[in-house]
């Protein structure tokens, strides 16, 4: 059982030394078969990742010979686990799609160093969920931060130069506060480690109350920089927007959760929930992630090119998980990391089927797609599930994650926010249903127009199927995955 | 650059630098400064080379040269931190290095090995950073 | 104010925390941006390596020519803040290649000129 306990290292070794070979192969097939391959294989090894935990429960690990608080330890529960098969997974449907269009964005003798910088992205990721240790995670946040702006930036123009400028400035910021909050609680308790942490700061904490608000405070601003918390989103549609298509599939759906799953478990595991109700974090949160749900729709309504609007529809949906977060019980952490889940499916497809409808078209203005629906009908099929599940229909995810949120609004007594969520749906629909409306309906005004081929060959848009199944399969099993993370949260 | 001054110079320091350089990687678990700080000085010295003698450190170090040994040198770091840290994980003892005489060079087990590729590696990109800015392209 | 005067480290460290701060928020220039990032991440380094000091200590490296049991700082923040400089460094130099990019797109490296030719050619908020 020693054995099947060091997968978690494997996954991260494998995939960061596969990343260094790939710059030395000639030939492109070569690096998709290895790309493919490895991210194949680490899908699997977090698929046992899964079953150990359910076999033995959560466990620790120490990465090298020395033991927790002289060493670093990774502790693998069951949010890690799921997060690590969420993680993989979606990459995995990401680069199968990238491997048949990632030729039409940037050049040709950069697609393998693409590659590299998206197996440094995966492993950076999988490492802030693993942590156990708090400087670790945010060496390893800061590796997410400099490998997704290369990510952007790799599509060399101007919007790029400027959107992944201010994504890497903002980012900066958002770091160095995170740091100074680790400063001030290393400075009170004397440990890294979470554990450790946690043992020091019940014994503390009610001397030094101005430091552990202090503390949160500043790690709350620098994570909700990097997760776009509502004021502070600013660089999020210039940089989803301008990035290549599997880019911003990546950018969406993985890279604004691993610094929430980290947050999270600070909030959780760090300081624990009655130390915090003391202090007036969670009432920010809460009115910050409900200003988020209603101004980014809002916002997402004015835009005129399509992939912004799917942009500011991200912003909103971060909102609810602020909104859960912000509520202060457990039910509300457990909330937030399903719909962490539920969003990263959905929209990862809406933006591979956006890409795959702009690269066939050539067109980029939202008001451009009229009739697309008779020449793309799988496409716009995948794309209209995801809006779906976005404005909150039954049998898919975004329904199910709405479900509770507001039966956990119910449970904390705020029952003024139960108006906000059907709100934020309503909002959704307005900015979501045209699209698909137009797509199947609309009179498609094309005289005097050169035609191009639109239709996409089967192999490309299996990608999208896959994850439209996966999507609903992960309503079918809400009760599971809510119970598996309600389990997860309990380390002690 | 074509000063006089500057080359007669190179003649004689350009040397000593790098040996300055490699005694600070060598030394990394003995004294201060290990793969990061030596590999910056060795590139400042190829740095200062390539400023007396452009076209010749063109056809030396090239992309392709720069590009191996990159990936080779992380490739070797990578393996033998993997090996040692699935080694410290099943059998829970940290690992005797090769000889036990301390303040020797060959004290501290496989760390000279990894300073080393951390020097080559932090050398290469730095100076392929230097050549991005003074020319536009490696 | 005592403590403000007794614990100097943490006031010089805040102190040119909030310095580093501004600058990288108020000004204009990109360069200037990036030299109020490195202010900024070295007086946290500062601060966290100030956490190591206890008194009456030497530096933490054995030297062959002296007795092996001393006095001892703490060595554990200092080899964390090596990584933490590592950091620091990487991400000026990519700051500092996207600086060279913004300024062949633009042609100048002034952040409001650079926003008055995107809205120039933008027609959308």
């Amino acid at each position: 059982m020693n054995n099947l306990k060091v997968f978690p290292i494997i996954i991260i070794l494998l995939l960061l030394l596969t990343a260094f070979v790939m710059p030395l192969i000639k030939k492109r097939k070569g690096v998709f078969f290895l790309s493919l391959t490895t991210v194949a294989a680490t899908f699997l090894l977090s698929a046992g990742m899964l079953r150990t935990v359910n076999l033995v429960g959560s466990y620790f690990i120490k990465v090298g010979p020395y033991e927790a608080p002289w060493g670093i330890a990774f502790h693998i529960g069951y949010i890690e686990a799921l997060m690590a098969l969420l993680f993989t997974g979606v990459t995995l449907m990401i680069s199968w799609y990238g491997v048949y269009s990632i030729h039409k964005d940037i050049k040709e003798d950069h697609i393998k160093y693409y590659f590299t910088l998206v197996h440094i992205l995966l492993a950076a990721l999988l490492g802030v969920v693993f942590t156990n240790d708090l400087f670790n995670g945010y060496v390893f946040i800061e590796a997410v931060t400099l490998s997704s702006c290369g990510i952007i930036i790799i599509k060399n123009n101007k919007n790029t130069s400027k959107a992944t400028f201010k994504y890497l400035i903002m980012s900066v910021l958002g770091s160095g506060l995170l740091l100074m909050g680790i400063a001030f609680l290393y400075a009170i308790t004397g440990q890294l480690n979470i554990i450790a942490i946690n043992n020091e700061l019940v014994k503390v904490a009610a001397s030094k109350q101005n430091i552990v608000t202090i503390s949160l405070s500043l790690i709350m601003v620098g994570l909700g920089v990097k997760s776009a918390l509502f004021p502070l989103h600013t660089w999020l549609p210039d940089a989803h927007s301008s990035a290549p298509t599997t880019s911003s599939a990546l950018l969406s759906s993985l890279v604004l959760k691993a610094p929430i799953v980290f947050l999270i478990k600070v909030i959780y595991q760090v300081y624990g929930l009655e130390v915090i109700r003391e202090t007036p974090i969670f009432s920010i949160l809460l009115f910050l992630g409900v200003a988020g749900m209603i101004l980014g729709s809002v916002f997402a309504i004015y835009q005129k090119e399509i992939k912004r609007v799917i942009a500011y529809s991200t912003v909103a949906q971060m909102g609810y998980i602020f909104f859960g977060i912000g509520l202060g019980t457990e039910m509300g952490l457990m909330v937030s990391l399903f719909h962490v889940f539920a969003h990263a499916l959905t929209k990862a497809m809406l933006f591979l089927c956006v890409g795959s409808m702009i690269e066939q078209s050539g067109y980029k203005y939202k008001d451009e797609f009229r009739g697309i629906g008779k020449e793309m009908p799988v496409t716009l099929g995948a794309f209209t599930l995801g809006a779906l599940s976005m404005v909150g229909i039954p049998i898919f995810p975004g329904f199910i994650s709405k479900w509770y949120f507001s039966i956990a609004t119910i449970n904390a007594n705020q029952y003024i926010f139960l108006a906000f969520i059907l709100a934020s749906s309503l909002l959704n629909a307005v900015y979501y249903f045209p699209i698909v409306i137009n797509g199947y309906f609309g009179i498609d005004n094309v005289k005097g127009k050169i035609y191009k081929s639109k239709y996409k060959p089967i192999k490309e848009v299996l990608p999208l199927a896959v994850l439209a199944i996966a999507m609903v399969m992960i309503s079918g099993y809400s009760s599971v995955l809510l119970e598996f993370f309600k389990l997860g949260l309990n380390i002690k | 650059m074509k000063s006089l001054i500057l080359k007669e110079v190179n003649r004689f320091t350009v040397i000593i630098i790098y040996m300055f350089g490699l005694y600070i990687i060598l030394h990394g678990h003995l004294s201060p400064g290990g793969g990061f700080a030596g590999g910056t000085i060795i590139s400042a010295g190829l740095v200062f080379y390539k400023l007396v003698y452009p076209e010749r450190s063109k056809r030396i170090i090239n992309k392709d040269v720069l590009m191996k040994s990159i990936c080779g040198a992380i490739t070797v770091y990578g393996l033998l931190k993997s090996y040692h840290i699935l080694h410290g994980i099943l059998n829970h003892t940290a690992e005797k290095s090769l000889s036990q005489v301390p303040f020797a060079i060959y004290s501290a087990g496989s760390l000279l090995v990894l300073n080393c590729c951390v020097g080559v590696i932090v050398a290469c990109t730095f100076y392929s950073v230097a050549t991005l800015f003074l020319e536009g392209d490696l | 104010m005592d403590n403000l005067m007794t614990n100097y480290y943490d006031s010089a460290s805040m102190i040119l925390f909030g310095v580093g701060f501004m600058t990288l928020l108020l000004n204009n220039n990109l360069i200037k941006k990036i030299i109020g990032m490195n202010i900024m991440d070295t007086s946290i380094f500062l601060f966290f390596i100030t956490k190591g000091y206890i008194e009456g200590g030497r530096a933490p490296i054995y030297a062959a020519t002296q007795s092996q049991s001393q006095n001892f700082m703490n060595p554990l923040p200092s080899a964390l803040m090596l990584t933490g400089i590592v950091v620091a460094v990487s991400t000026t130099a990519f700051a500092l290649a996207l600086t060279i990019r913004i300024h062949d797109a633009y042609g100048t490296i002034e952040l409001d000129k650079v926003i008055e030719k995107r809205g120039l050619q933008n027609e959308q908020p």
